[in-house]
């Protein structure tokens, strides 16, 4: 009386390291997450100087 | 009302700036990348388990969940409130909100799942008027006394051409519960019976389908999330359906449900809710909690951001005010 | 004499924040780097989900279930939320960093984590809309946490109908007045100035803004 349960799709691939279950979609934007706001502060914001007349 | 309003941006240097040029840019530059992530991947529609898949792919699962509900066994009818009185409260050193908020929602699982179902059914298939009676008219002792003896004939039950034939025994032994499971069987099958169970007020849209979401919600619903990976020790709440991202902002929140205290308690949910509220009431409050109001200071993570602000700045001397 | 309320709200409104402050032309040159973007970002990724959420609300629940444009319509719904909260918590991560509650700032903080905790609640009921093994799994999983907590019998998770009502109207209701209120706060107090570059201490006082 157990698993006769089928969903139509399967399981995306997660990660398991002990109680940590995360699925890789949501690792992937957590990285993302990580990535952009690194980036966000290094990469130098464009420069206004010398004007801008409208 | 007599002091004007100070804003101190005024007193440091200028740039240029479009607010409303920026608004529309982020708006143009959004669009086009949630139209993008949409065309690609698109997003997940696993249909939700109905009892009809249930009858089909494991007609015996429904048959329990079924006897479970007539003999109050299953976990609803233990629950509590909101539903009813009949299970404990989760409580932190005796303060329990779900006792003083009490039965806001009365499920009687027997009835709901199963026998008002099967009365409907009754009035169309007749034959089905006289075990239910047999069954309503009966002690306690004598239903559970039914409930048991099929129960544990279940296993070495078949179906034959979807009809449930249970081993033979003493004539009585089972009582009514052969016809009626096998009705109730014959209604899942056929797609009625989350209808059967919330539309009973007449014409009225099925809006509200707490009773119907009850009936699978326990061994049925926990397989079939088991196998998509969303089951709560596996972080479920967090979790979308299939290779999709879901709901990662409530991390803290699911990670809490997967460590000690939390992990083994009888009032898990409870805990790691006021844990969670209180934590959150914390930084809501950060501005007026020293030290971690202090901790930016500690990262120094701002300087990096206003580095090129420092650097004008020490050449120049302080460049305002 | 009789006080004049309209007169007194309009001097209010000119003297706590005058157009120059709501409509900037300007930013003060510290304004310098992308982290700035985030909030910006995260108002247009709402935008996004009032737009195509007012496409599903018009055409009913059970549309995109059945209509490939449906369902593109969903996709675009469920990739705004994604990134709405994506630039939310970097422009919270972004905010705390710079310690941005400082000079008198506390109330844009406060409101902020509002607008958070709401933007919760909007995405647990929009999950609950959806009508599938992944609306009904959260469902029956997520009511015991809320049944815990007593509110349980009010906020029913597995009512659909009022789940959808919250969800469509009241939830991004509150999510718009509130985001109003912060925007107003922001441009009423204008961009938070630098934090020292010294061994001054951070603390919640205007002081650190004066030298």
């Amino acid at each position: 009386m157990n698993g006769h349960l089928t969903p139509p799709i399967h399981a995306g691939w997660a990660w398991q390291f002990s109680w940590l279950n995360l699925s890789a979609a949501d690792l992937i934007v957590v990285g993302l997450m990580v990535v952009v706001f690194v980036l966000a502060i290094v990469i130098p914001f464009p420069d206004h100087k010398g004007g801008d007349d409208e | 009302m007599a002091r004007k309003w100070r804003n101190n941006n005024a007193d440091f240097p200028q740039k240029p700036y479009d607010l409303i040029r920026e608004m529309l840019v982020a708006l143009g530059i959004m669009g086009a990348l949630v139209l993008v992530l949409a065309a690609v991947f698109s997003t997940p529609d696993v249909p939700a388990l109905t009892a009809q898949q249930v009858a089909r792919q494991d007609p015996k699962l429904l048959l329990q969940n079924a006897l479970d509900d007539l003999s109050g066994q299953d976990a609803i009818s233990t629950y509590g409130p909101p539903y009813n009185n009949s299970g404990t409260a989760q409580s932190i050193a005796g303060f329990s909100p779900a006792q003083i908020a009490g039965v806001q929602i009365p499920i009687n699982s027997a009835k709901v799942n199963v026998l008002d179902p099967l009365n409907k059914v009754a009035k169309i298939d007749t034959s089905l008027q006289s075990p239910l009676q047999t069954w309503s008219k009966a002690t306690v002792k004598q239903r559970s006394a039914w409930v048991n003896h099929i129960e544990s004939a279940l296993n070495h039950a078949t179906l034959q051409h979807g009809v449930l034939v249970v081993p033979a025994a003493s004539p009585d032994s089972y009582g009514p519960l052969p016809t009626m499971l096998n009705a109730y069987l014959g209604l899942a099958r056929s797609g009625l019976l989350e209808s059967a169970i919330d539309g009973g007020s007449g014409p009225m849209p099925a809006t509200n389908r707490t009773e119907s979401l009850l009936l699978l919600q326990d061994v049925p619903d926990a397989q079939y999330a088991n196998q998509l990976d969303m089951s709560g020790n596996q972080w479920g709440i967090i979790k979308e359906t299939g290779n999709y991202p879901g709901a990662v902002w409530l991390w803290f929140y699911t990670l809490l449900y997967q460590i000690p205290p939390f992990v083994n308690s009888s009032s898990a949910d409870l805990e790691v809710v006021l844990t969670t509220g209180i934590v959150t009431i914390l930084l809501v409050l950060t501005p007026f909690i020293p030290g971690l109001r202090s901790l930016p200071k500690v990262f120094g993570i701002y300087k990096l951001i206003w580095r090129r602000w420092y650097r004008t700045t020490t050449k120049k001397g302080r460049g305002h005010a | 004499m009789k006080k004049n309320m309209t007169r007194s709200l309009r001097l209010w409104v000119q003297n706590t924040l005058p157009m120059e402050n709501l409509l900037p032309d300007s930013m003060p040159s510290y304004v310098d780097s992308y982290v700035y973007l985030f909030g910006i970002l995260t108002v247009a990724a709402l935008v996004w989900l009032i737009i195509t959420g007012t496409v599903l609300a018009i055409f009913g629940p059970e549309w995109w279930h059945v209509s490939p444009v449906g369902h593109f319509f969903n996709s675009m719904h469920f990739w705004s939320v994604q990134a709405f909260f994506f630039f939310m918590v970097l422009h919270l991560w972004a905010q705390f960093m710079m310690a941005a509650w400082r000079g008198g700032r506390h109330w844009t903080w406060i409101g902020g984590w509002l607008l958070f905790l709401v933007s919760i609640v909007a995405g647990l009921t929009g999950y609950l809309s959806q009508n599938n093994f992944d609306s009904q799994w959260i469902g029956v999983q997520g009511k015991d946490a809320i049944n815990s907590t007593g509110i349980g019998g009010f906020f029913n998770i597995l009512n659909f109908g009022q789940m959808y009502g919250l969800h469509i109207f009241v939830l991004p209701m509150v999510i718009i007045v509130l985001l109003a209120i912060h925007l107003m706060l922001v441009r009423m107090h204008g961009v938070v100035e630098p934090l020292p570059n010294g061994k001054e201490e951070v603390d919640n006082g205007e002081k650190v803004a004066e030298q």
